[in-house]
């Protein structure tokens, strides 16, 4: 007969840390995304339940830099002003389209980004927004890594003791999104999606955030094509050299939604879109 | 653990396992309004408030609620009270199965909570957490915009309206139509009016007092407040002492023979109170599919089988003190399994050297297993190759429609007991009980008389529980143990396990004149049944009686071939074989018509059926026999009339209108389908019903029919309410119940309104002639003339006596008698109903995305006894068609694995992302039914998919004759046009 699972509640790091950390009991944070687990199918045996640690916050902070804590809700994130008022609100609708009402109000930022079948929605956008992901090592000590970094294996980055502290990324009101996807319905989780967040000086593109998911095994972020963007006037022309990259660059896994010819066709014409839905709010 | 927490309001300590859901902990808690539905959050039907956010409790922790305060329906109202958002959605027809209608109810609350002057969009969005299989979310909406409109003290309109003229309703002579013979004017002659459209006004247009009182109204369905209220009404609401928890094992393997079981571990486990495998229990072979007796063929499974036949077949089952200790058993069961080739595609399945699946030698009823061939049906009317060597131009495709899965938010369940007479019970989620306990009494070895089922309110089935599913395997789990037992599936298991509508590839051959006339029909069906043989007959015959109805043709031939393959099981789903071959009929149609160069609509205008027309392939095809079927009332050509209307289908020639210059890749575009169903199974359906007068002049009525929240119980009611003039809240209807209620083929083939109507008219008619009998004796008047209405009979000089006093006077006064009527009603009719299916698209011409803006479905059911259930029959038709031609099919890895097993990736509309959706009843009056009614439930199952592949066509020139159009489907066909 197998033990009953451990349930915990530490009121601080020490506690949480010290749980974490075990090494005679598979331990984790309790943590549910967009897509949740069966609880029957979580393989660990014991939880570690971070809400007395008050890490359910959106701020923007004095050196510009927005902060979301890892126990923020997705409807937490769909709400928020400030995050509205971030590159055209587009994490707000990313937050939106990853999950309805319910699992919102239960799916945390730090579930999101850690379950690699999770909707791409959420870490796409914050991808392209530069997004460094903060993760608290234990109680005095954290230590971050680059969202892109963190995508490309999600569930293997946090070690035995750690927890997701917050995500963060420098704040970008003057910039403008787009999340452009392809799904069979309108809330279904993206067969291929893609993120483009543009900010422009002068009509010249000076940063420029991409990211792509269901053309490679897991999301990614464009770099080249950030880099092919920016310091240039951005033009249609560039738009479909920004395709090309993708669509070169794409490595997908067919499945019944999407053969790889398809999900490779489509890299190129989101990115194109995500960047002119982008650039036309822009202006 | 302990927990404390605030539950409806009340500080509440509830001691819960650590890692058990909170959804478990709140149901044993009592608190049954939060029901499973899936164990991912995504159905939502777990939900609650908690700190007045709705979440799901189905994945989280039990201890999760620690310090929180959780809210739920229970803590809305009281006895005899009910909460503004509750009544809303028993107003507004929200009700349905009311499976998922607290979770409803709460997101209404919490929305309404932070806005009270909520959007359509805000409401949806509230919704979109809880699937709907039901209602297509139309008047959930509604509802919640009628709550926030009474919560924020505004007055709302009156539910009222609707009822048909008293005339028409009881006829000149105050007679039934029921059960007369030929209707006069298939003889000739010169009493030839038959009452069609013409005759019957829709409601606005007539005058109050010629009204019926209870028919053709919106009345409340009567378990609608229960469930609201979240009342205990379902399977598993109920605790038994001493219940034990099953499990079943299941295959991992698409084919293979079990070799050995040892389950020695499993049952050395403590708290484990039997392991059944095939080694233990009797080999009885049987069809699981609930139908008339003798069920058809093939007979092809057994309880439990030393083969397994696809991933999730039965292997093994195990009843335990908890759910978590048969969970374990079942990792304990050694099970040594010689792993066999196997086939999943039908086309595959009948060749040379594919792998045999049932070689079993007792299996009955197989025309040809070595070829893996389950049945084959043949029917032709008319000299077909002849016809089709006259005609002008000779089209043929072959389209294909997918494995869908029925979807059902309540799961299977099942819980089995000894009663106190040593009967055994078996609560049941069923559509079928008196075909499940025929079924089960020789698998169990006992008597049909030692045997009760009992069906509590359903949620949904839609043909899922068309069968006999799992009852045999908790009974012998009873038998074994001698204990109560409930077996419940998971949602994965509904994908691996349960049952499935059943793809088909149907081949179209139509022979036309130039002129536009249809002359020959000829139609092949390659169908795949899956590893069992349920409903494929029956499902295959369907497919090419609804293919070969719909258009008038001088010659018809159908030929289906059945296989088994190694995939789950098909079986019955809503619709039934009709919207497989209506969507190779609708298609083709298109296709002729835009080849001849005919509006697709007034091509169909032209070919289809009209009163009087004979449908003669039904003699070929009818599983009741050899029974010849005309159409005696039709509203078709007025159901194109009304739908065209509101969908503006002349929008299709505005060239501004198809395209958006906001969006250049989008091409907008309009598809029609012409829609024709049955109603009932002529010469075979037979429903019962039993009526009694009680003191107050109220009535008990007993039915066999199984609501499966269709509203057939308040439509019933409404018959029989009407009937003895009568109000609604007068008629106590008990339904299916196989000790209490007689007997009732069930909830299937469309039957109910029809068939169980038909048997409570009868009865209610009965009752009517002894009232009013006695009635006359108390006036001292004749009876000529006499007619109950009001709670009164009245006699033809305007004196009467109230219902109650008829009831005091002849249940204790004079001449004493229980006045009471029974009376059974089976049909040799099958009235079809028609509906004219209009879908309006946007098409992504870049990726192949497919949007549906609107659906607009006009159906004529003849009369509507009730238009708000009847409305809400099409709406959520619409949008589960809806499905099966956009997102939902069941796709198979090659080793023969489903790769949907939860929802989310089995897509299901939800609230947010549903089209606007439109339901216009056209009323004509159906001679043969009770107060002119025909069917109504699988009608909507059967135009969406072709429209929507005609819409496609129409907005891009890209014909799609496979379902459903997934992006890749259609971006392909751009790519090759």
């Amino acid at each position: 007969m197998s033990k009953t699972k451990e349930f915990h509640r530490p009121d601080n790091w020490s506690k949480a840390h010290q749980l974490l950390k075990r090494s005679d009991i598979h331990t984790v944070p309790l943590t549910v995304g967009p897509r949740p687990t069966a609880l029957t199918n979580l393989s660990a045996n014991a939880f570690v339940d971070l809400e007395k640690l008050h890490l359910n916050y959106i701020q923007l902070e004095e050196d510009g830099i927005v902060h979301i804590g890892a126990m923020t809700t997705l409807q937490d994130i769909y709400q928020s002003e400030l995050i509205k008022s971030q590159a055209g609100g587009v994490l707000n609708e990313a937050a939106y389209y990853s999950a309805t009402l319910g699992l919102r109000n239960l799916a945390s930022l730090a579930g999101t980004i850690t379950e690699p079948e999770n909707p791409p929605d959420v870490p796409l956008v914050l991808m392209a927004l530069d997004t460094i992901v903060t993760v608290q090592k234990d109680e005095n000590q954290t230590r971050k890594v680059a969202l892109h970094e963190w995508m490309r294996d999600c569930t293997k980055v946090l070690l035995p003791g750690e927890a997701i502290l917050e995500v963060s990324f420098l704040a970008q009101p003057m910039a403008s999104g787009a999340l452009v996807r392809v799904n069979r319905t309108p809330r279904d989780k993206a067969i291929v999606a893609a993120a483009a967040i543009l900010q422009l000086t002068n009509g010249v593109c000076s940063k420029a955030g991409v990211s792509l998911a269901g053309s490679n095994p897991v999301p990614v972020r464009l770099q080249e094509v950030e880099t092919l963007l920016t310091g240039k006037l951005l033009t249609t022309e560039l738009f479909v050299q920004a395709g090309s990259i993708a669509e070169k660059q794409a490595q997908p896994m067919g499945d019944y939604l999407g053969s790889v010819t398809y999900r490779t066709a489509m890299a190129s014409v989101l990115i194109q879109r995500a960047l002119q839905q982008a650039f036309k709010a822009q202006k | 653990m302990n927990i404390h927490l605030k539950l409806n309001g009340k500080d509440t300590d509830l001691v819960v396992i650590q890692d058990e859901s909170l959804l478990t902990a709140l149901r044993r808690a009592g608190i049954w309004s939060v029901k499973h539905g899936c164990e991912t959050g995504e159905c939502g039907a777990c939900s609650v408030l908690m700190d007045g956010k709705l979440v799901p409790t189905c994945v989280m922790l039990a201890p999760q609620a620690d310090g929180h305060e959780i809210e739920t329906v229970e803590g809305m109202s009281e006895v005899n009270t009910i909460h503004p958002i509750q009544k809303a959605f028993t107003e507004m027809g929200a009700v349905q199965c009311g499976y998922c209608t607290p979770a409803m109810v709460l997101a209404t609350k919490a929305l309404i909570n932070k806005e009270m002057y909520p959007t359509l969009e805000d409401a949806r969005d509230a919704l979109s957490s809880t699937i709907c299989r039901c209602t297509g979310y139309v008047k959930p909406v509604e509802a919640i915009m009628r709550a926030a409109a009474m919560m924020r003290g505004e007055e709302v309109p009156p539910i009222d309206g609707g009822g048909i003229p008293m005339e028409i309703a009881f006829g000149l002579s105050g007679e039934s139509d029921l059960g007369r013979d030929l209707p006069d004017f298939l003889k000739g002659g010169s009493d030839s009016e038959v009452k069609t459209k013409k005759d019957v006004k829709i409601a606005p247009w007539v005058t109050p007092d010629s009204q019926t009182d209870v028919v053709g109204r919106p009345e409340i369905k009567v378990d609608a407040v229960k469930l609201a209220k979240g009342k205990p009404a379902f399977t598993d609401d109920i605790n038994l002492p001493g219940m034990l928890y099953a499990e079943m094992l299941t295959s991992p393997h698409a084919h293979a023979r079990i070799r050995n079981i040892d389950t020695s571990k499993a049952k050395a486990l403590q708290g484990v109170h039997a392991v059944l495998t095939y080694k233990d229990i009797p080999r009885v072979i049987y069809a699981s599919g609930g139908q008339s007796w003798p069920n058809p063929k093939p007979w092809d499974q057994v309880s439990l089988d030393n083969k397994v036949r696809h991933v999730g077949d039965r292997v093994a089952v195990v009843a335990a003190e908890t759910q978590e200790i048969a969970r374990e058993a079942i990792k304990l069961i050694d099970v040594d399994y010689e792993v066999l080739p196997f086939v999943l595609d039908p086309r595959e399945a009948g060749k040379p050297g594919a792998p045999v699946i049932h070689d079993e030698p007792d299996a009955v009823g197989i025309p040809d297993a070595s070829r893996n061939l389950v049945n084959v049906v043949d029917a032709a009317w008319g000299d077909v190759d002849k016809v089709f060597a006259e005609c002008d131009r000779v089209f043929e495709n072959t389209y294909y429609t997918p494995k869908q899965q029925q979807a059902h938010i309540e799961p299977h369940i099942t819980i089995t007991y000894w009663d106190e007479d040593e009967r055994l019970v078996v609560r049941t989620s069923t559509q079928v009980p008196f075909h499940a306990r025929r079924m089960l009494a020789p698998l169990i070895g006992l008597p049909v008389k030692r045997i009760r089922v009992i069906k509590p309110r359903i949620g949904g089935g839609f043909g899922g529980k068309q069968e006999m599913l799992i009852e045999d395997l908790a009974a012998h789990l009873t038998l074994a143990t001698n204990r109560p037992v409930r077996l419940e599936y998971s949602r994965e298991q509904e994908f691996t396990s349960s049952r499935s509508r059943h793809p088909m590839y149907v081949t179209f051959k139509v022979g036309v004149m130039n002129d536009g006339t249809i002359r020959a029909l000829d139609m092949k069906v390659v169908s795949d049944t899956g590893a069992y043989g349920s409903h494929s007959l029956t499902v295959a015959s369907v497919s090419g009686l609804r293919g070969l109805s719909t258009y008038k043709a001088d010659a018809l031939r159908f030929h289906a071939d059945i296989y088994y393959t190694n995939k789950t099981p098909a079986g019955a789903f809503r619709g039934y074989g009709a919207p497989q071959g209506m969507f190779a009929l609708e298609v083709i149609i298109d296709e002729i018509a835009h080849s001849l160069g005919f509006d697709p609509l007034e091509f169909r205008r032209r070919n289809a059926v009209n009163v009087g027309d004979h449908i003669p392939i039904s003699t070929a095809l009818g599983e009741g026999g050899t029974i010849e079927q005309y159409v005696l009332s039709c509203g078709l050509q007025e159901c194109f009339d009304e739908a065209a209307k509101s969908i503006q289908w002349d929008r299709r020639n505005d060239p501004r209108w198809r395209v958006d210059p906001e969006r250049p890749h989008i091409r907008r575009g309009l598809g029609v389908a012409t829609c024709m169903h049955g109603t009932a199974i002529p010469g075979l359906d037979m429903g019962g019903a039993s009526i009694k007068m009680n003191d107050d002049g109220s009535f008990n009525v007993q039915v066999g029919a199984t609501d499966l929240g269709t509203g057939s119980d308040t439509v019933i009611a409404q018959i029989i309410a009407e009937t003895l003039g009568c109000r609604l809240e007068d008629i106590i209807i008990y339904s299916s119940d196989t000790d209490m209620t007689p007997f009732d083929v069930g909830a299937y083939a469309s039957s109910t309104t029809f068939i169980s109507g038909g048997s409570a008219k009868k009865a209610a008619e009965i009752v009517r002639k002894q009232i009013i009998d006695r009635a006359a004796k108390m006036l001292e008047t004749t009876t000529e003339g006499m007619y109950l209405r009001n709670r009164q009979a009245y006699a033809a000089d305007g004196r009467s006596v109230s219902l109650e006093a008829v009831a005091l006077n002849s249940l204790h006064t004079v001449d004493q008698q229980q006045i009471m009527g029974t009376a059974s009603f089976m049909s040799n009719y099958a009235p079809p109903p028609f509906g004219a299916q209009f879908v309006e698209v946007e098409v992504d011409t870049q990726t192949g995305v497919v949007r549906v803006p609107r659906m607009v479905m006009a159906v004529d059911c003849g009369t509507a006894i009730n238009p708000v259930t009847t409305s809400g029959q099409i709406e959520g038709g619409q949008l589960q068609a809806l499905g099966m031609a956009i997102s939902e099919g069941m796709e198979y890895d090659t080793e023969g694995n489903v790769l949907q097993k939860r929802f989310g990736d089995y897509r299901v509309y939800e609230a947010d992302e549903a089209p606007e959706i439109t339901a216009i009843l056209v009323p004509t009056y159906e001679p043969s039914g009770p107060y002119g009614a025909k069917a109504v439930a699988e009608i909507p199952m059967d135009g969406v998919g072709p429209a929507v592949s005609n819409a496609i066509f129409d907005a891009i020139g890209v014909r799609l004759r496979e379902l459903p159009v997934l992006p890749e489907k259609v971006w392909k066909g751009i790519q090759e046009k």
